[in-house]
């Protein structure tokens, strides 16, 4: 009888003490993003930041606060979506806590060098206050990567694929490729400058070519680097030469394309900020450097920010296509 | 019936830098019979896997041919099916995909699909059909690499010591299924093994083969009822028999044959 008591009584208070401490990081975000309010509205502003005509850091954080009670109301119905909400709680306490202290040390103390480190306030306010300005950017850095990546890709699967499977095409071509490649491509940008008829053409080659030199090194290696017996198997089972290369060359170089893509797309991030400092009208690159020009930093954030979000969407987007198509690697290959 | 061998004074030499090359075959000649069961066995270097590979015709041999059913041997071909040592499956395509592929890659899929079903079933994956090789046990991915290799009714299977990696309860299951699958399907095997027992178990013929060089030693007819009896008197003698040119075929007895 005792026994059971003591086996018992253990086993509720863990039970107790779960639910409390499940509770008090459910509170966390809620916790962190009001302190971060209340510091934003409660002192008073550094007098050497420029005044800004709303609070749009508070509201952001409202905003997020107003979002995350939303999603947590929607956990209550939705298993995956509660698991989701838990799993980020922390994290999402921990960039809102880490941005009240950045807020804290320069709207409010001023304590970093106002001109380069703006209020957050001036940040916002500049994505707030010209969006279709910064749109239209967006749209053009987007024109330009999309043409020269796509492109890029094409191009240098193909010479994979061609380097990978044609002994010919491996002895004349890749000693180009070995020589040529490794250039930084904006170190083409003088050659570029009188070789193309326009600037947007000649920057969608320059990102074409970052992307085209990992995209067919990897391609190329994938294939060169599959097993032999898979290609056994296909010619035992009557596969001609087309279709071992359509059905098993490729699909098992497949992983190595994704890695070459992936650092061909990092690559192309880069390329663009520097091509589009060759003269282009719009874009994000032209943009960023054009405001650090004019001393205007709230506005260089405000670029950055654009930049960090574009890329990290489109970072996303490739891993969820692999994801897609490279299914069968689940619990084979992880990075 | 078809599906005959004829092994015409098959050689194939491996030339090594620096060193003497191996003769991995010396003028083997060999005639299988339509529908027969035969295995290749002897110690490491014997060649009976070059030969099994020249049948297939992923390997050319530097003299000699093999006549498939009276017409020359030249390259791979549908055929003769091989089975490998290890699944090979391709890890992109689920089961159902790989079984099918001899069909798609021949354009033969349309219009056959319940083959690939059959098959499926023949070999007890059909509820797996779905499945990734990775999502399997070893033993299922030799099933399945079965089930491909049988799925265009070739005339010969060949099978690569296709049961060496695997447990010994599972091989002897599949052991059962290949025997079941031959006797149901007609077809002739040829099967390369370091076993004995399986050797004695599933064949009617076993050609026992010596290295340096490669040559047959001796080919024995098995004459005993099926299905056999792992465990009998007839069966040991057999066994013995192999062990015994072994034995006094090789210059001294090769350990992995020790039991």
């Amino acid at each position: 009888m005792s026994q059971e008591i003591s086996a018992a009584a253990p086993y509720t208070l863990e039970e107790d003490r779960n639910q409390l401490h499940r509770f008090f990081r459910w509170l966390l975000p809620a916790v962190s993003a009001g302190a971060a309010a209340a510091a934003d509205l409660a002192l008073p502003r550094d007098l050497e930041q420029a005044p800004v005509e709303h609070p749009y850091f508070a509201w952001l954080l409202l905003l997020s606060l107003a979002l995350y009670l939303a999603a947590s109301a929607l956990g209550q119905k939705v298993p995956r979506v509660k698991a989701r909400v838990d799993h980020l709680a922390p994290l999402y306490a921990g960039i809102t806590l880490l941005l009240n202290l950045l807020n804290l040390l320069t709207a409010k103390l001023g304590l970093l060098p106002v001109l380069y480190f703006p209020a957050m306030d001036r940040v916002l306010a500049v994505l707030a206050g010209d969006p279709v300005y910064l749109l239209k950017c967006m749209a053009y850095s987007y024109r330009l990567l999309f043409l020269g990546w796509f492109f890029g890709a094409l191009v240098g699967i193909s010479t994979g694929i061609l380097l990978g499977f044609s002994k010919a095409a491996n002895y004349w071509i890749w000693p180009f490729i070995r020589s040529i490649g490794p250039i930084p491509s904006t170190a083409w940008i003088p050659l570029v400058l009188v070789a193309f008829p326009s600037v947007v053409s000649g920057s969608a080659f320059l990102i074409a070519l970052s992307v085209w030199f990992p995209t067919t090194v990897l391609t190329a290696s994938g294939i060169a680097n599959t097993r032999n017996s898979y290609f056994e198997v296909a010619v035992t089972l009557g596969a001609g030469r087309w279709y071992q290369i359509r059905k098993v060359g490729i699909p098992a170089a497949m992983p190595s394309v994704f890695l070459g893509l992936f650092n061909g797309t990092t690559a192309s991030f880069i390329t663009l900020v520097t091509a589009e400092m060759l003269g282009a009208k719009y874009g994000l690159g032209w943009y960023v450097n054009w405001q650090k020009e004019m001393m205007a930093y709230a506005n260089v954030y405000a670029g950055l920010i654009l930049i960090a979000v574009s890329f990290f969407l489109i970072i996303t987007g490739l891993f969820k296509i692999r994801d897609r198509i490279l299914v069968w690697q689940k619990g084979v290959i992880k990075w | 019936m078809v599906g005959s061998l004829q092994i015409q004074a098959l050689s194939r030499y491996f030339p090594q830098e620096g060193k003497e090359g191996v003769q991995a075959l010396a003028k083997v000649s060999l005639d299988i019979q339509p529908g027969s069961f035969v295995s290749l066995i002897g110690p490491s270097g014997c060649g009976k896997s070059t030969l099994l590979r020249m049948i297939s015709g992923l390997d050319h041999p530097d003299e000699g041919q093999v006549f498939l059913d009276g017409k020359k041997v030249t390259g791979p071909g549908a055929d003769r099916g091989f089975m490998f040592q290890e699944h090979n499956l391709f890890p992109w395509m689920d089961i159902y995909d790989n079984v099918a592929f001899g069909l798609r890659a021949r354009n033969l899929y349309k219009g056959h699909e319940q083959e690939v079903d059959r098959i499926l079933e023949l070999v007890g994956l059909a509820d797996f059909r779905h499945s990734y090789p990775h999502q399997l046990s070893g033993g299922m991915c030799q099933r399945a690499s079965l089930a491909r290799a049988l799925v265009g009714r070739p005339k010969v299977l060949l099978l690569d010591e296709p049961l060496g990696a695997l447990d010994a309860f599972t091989r002897m299951n599949i052991q059962d299924e290949i025997q079941r699958i031959w006797k149901q399907e007609h077809m002739t095997m040829i099967m390369v093994t370091h076993d004995v027992e399986e050797a004695v178990y599933l064949s009617d013929v076993i050609v026992v083969m010596s290295p340096r060089p490669g040559r047959i030693l001796k080919t024995l007819q098995v004459d005993l009822g099926r299905p056999r009896d792992r465990s009998s008197q007839d069966f040991f003698q057999y066994s013995s028999e192999v062990l015994r040119i072994l034995h006094y075929g090789g210059n001294r007895p090769e350990p992995e044959f020790i039991i």
